[in-house]
């Protein structure tokens, strides 16, 4: 039953075939018609990713050439200037100290009569606690304090061939010595300005005088003075040499027993 | 037990020992300290100096250039420690009722050296962009040259120990002519300098 019928489905099916098959090719040259415009994108695009991956890996295959290149490039630049910067030094490093100006502004005639020195080293420490910013300064300064008279003070009374008084002023500071070569930066954090690092120059001197005053080394110097001015005396012949020291009241004060020539910082430390 | 009965006995042995050496210390420190001394000071020079210095060690990175001035009193004088108290001689003319003395001084020399901080002035400091600033220890080590250079000049220190000389000897003359000698002849140690006679009438001094 099925043949049959299948002839004459057979039958039927050739021009069921051939209109299709007409169908077909009219599609077919539809598609080709449009074909000319769409078939070149779709190739191209599969060439071009082709090229990108192609591209994209001699790019990366060059930049890992060139990062050594780079890193070859940026060592030989820093011995360059390595090189330079010996070659110059050598050349033109210097570090140049000179002398513009000397000149004498003062002269005077005086007559101190030194008579004991005392020599010391303090430690003396400044700092400043700052938020993120500790600075902090030591000196370790070595200070010569002279202590003596000022013999233009000094009156003098000859009683007779063999004796003479003398009237002295009380035995003062007459310098505070601490030179720059004195002066050793013992450790520096921070940067400390000039002016700032003069007055802790100055609190060292102060404290000398401070060690001076508290040793009472003053009365010392006027115990040796005595003694030297007695043989000075002595050897003009004079057998008997009386020795009185002027009593200054207000000399209660530290400040009245410092010369001239001591810095006033010095001075106003005692006087408050 | 037996430990702790050694141990306390050696701890105290030690610090008995130990506080007894600083006592020691202290006191030959202390002695080292005071010097006495017997300086008779007749002159005293201010000198002001400007010092600069210059900075072109790494050029490359810029310069840095810093000028200082500080002012240094120098005093100087005779250290009577050295007067030869066997080289005084006194004549008495009884007739004249003169007394005439004659003596030595040593020669003089220079005493001190002060240039007190206050006196340190930072008058210029140009640093460079890519520079670090002066350190205190760099800036003390340009104050300390200007200090060495003042300290071996020789023509300066020689114009200083002439005029304390000279102002010793007038000093000296004052003083024993206030003390009753009429004539006075001070002389100064050789030290293979000429003998030069400066006199007035009654005073002769010897330089």
């Amino acid at each position: 039953m099925e043949e049959i019928q299948n002839t004459g489905q057979l039958e039927e099916k050739p021009a069921v075939k051939k209109q299709e098959l007409v169908h077909e090719a009219d599609a077919a040259e539809e598609q080709q018609e449009q074909e000319p415009t769409d078939a070149p994108v779709e190739g191209n695009e599969e060439n071009d990713d082709g090229r990108c991956a192609v591209l994209w890996k001699a790019l990366k295959e060059f930049l890992i050439k060139k990062k050594r290149m780079v890193l070859y490039v940026a060592l030989a630049l820093v011995a360059v200037v390595v090189a330079i910067l010996i070659i110059h030094r050598n050349q033109v490093g210097k570090n140049r100290y000179e002398t513009l100006v000397q000149t004498i502004t003062e002269m005077k005639r005086i007559s101190e009569f030194c008579t004991a020195n005392y020599i010391g080293e303090v430690m003396i420490q400044d700092e400043e606690k700052r938020f993120l910013n500790h600075k902090n300064i030591v000196l370790i300064v070595r200070g010569k304090v002279r202590m003596g008279y000022d013999l233009s003070k000094m009156e003098t009374q000859v009683v007779n061939d063999s004796t003479i008084n003398l009237t002295l002023p009380q035995a003062q500071v007459l310098d505070i010595i601490t030179n720059p070569s004195d002066i050793r930066i013992f450790s520096e954090k921070g940067t400390w300005s000039h002016e700032r690092v003069t007055i802790t120059k100055n609190a060292a001197r102060a404290k000398l005088l401070e060690l001076v005053m508290e040793e009472k080394l003053l009365a010392t110097a006027e115990i040796n003075g005595k003694r030297q001015l007695e043989a000075i005396f002595s050897s003009f012949g004079f057998k008997h040499v009386n020795i009185a020291f002027v009593a200054d009241t207000t000399s209660a004060e530290h400040s009245a027993m410092v010369g001239d020539s001591v810095s006033e910082n010095a001075k106003t430390l005692f006087s408050n | 037990m037996r430990m702790r009965n050694v141990i306390w006995p050696v701890i105290l042995a030690a610090t008995l020992f130990l506080s007894s050496c600083n006592r020691e210390e202290k006191e030959d420190a202390w002695q080292q300290r005071i010097r006495q001394v017997s300086e008779l000071g007749t002159v005293q020079y201010t000198v002001q100096k400007v010092v600069s210095n210059s900075d072109e060690t790494w050029q490359i990175f810029g310069n840095r250039k810093i000028l200082f001035s500080f002012k240094a009193i120098i005093k100087a004088g005779i250290d009577m420690d050295k007067f030869d108290a066997e080289s005084v001689r006194i004549s008495v003319d009884k007739n004249h009722k003169t007394k005439s003395i004659s003596l030595v001084l040593p020669q003089p020399e220079v005493l001190s050296y002060n240039i007190c901080p206050d006196d340190v002035k930072m008058i210029y400091n140009q640093v460079s962009f890519l520079r670090t600033e002066y350190s205190n220890e760099e800036r003390n080590a340009i104050q300390r040259k200007g200090e060495m250079e003042l300290k071996e000049d020789k023509e300066l220190t020689d114009m200083i120990l002439k005029d304390a000389r000279q102002n010793a000897a007038m000093f000296m003359e004052m003083l024993l002519h206030e003390n009753g000698f009429t004539n006075v002849n001070i002389s100064f140690k050789q030290e293979g300098q000429r003998r030069t006679a400066v006199g007035n009438k009654n005073t002769k001094t010897i330089v």
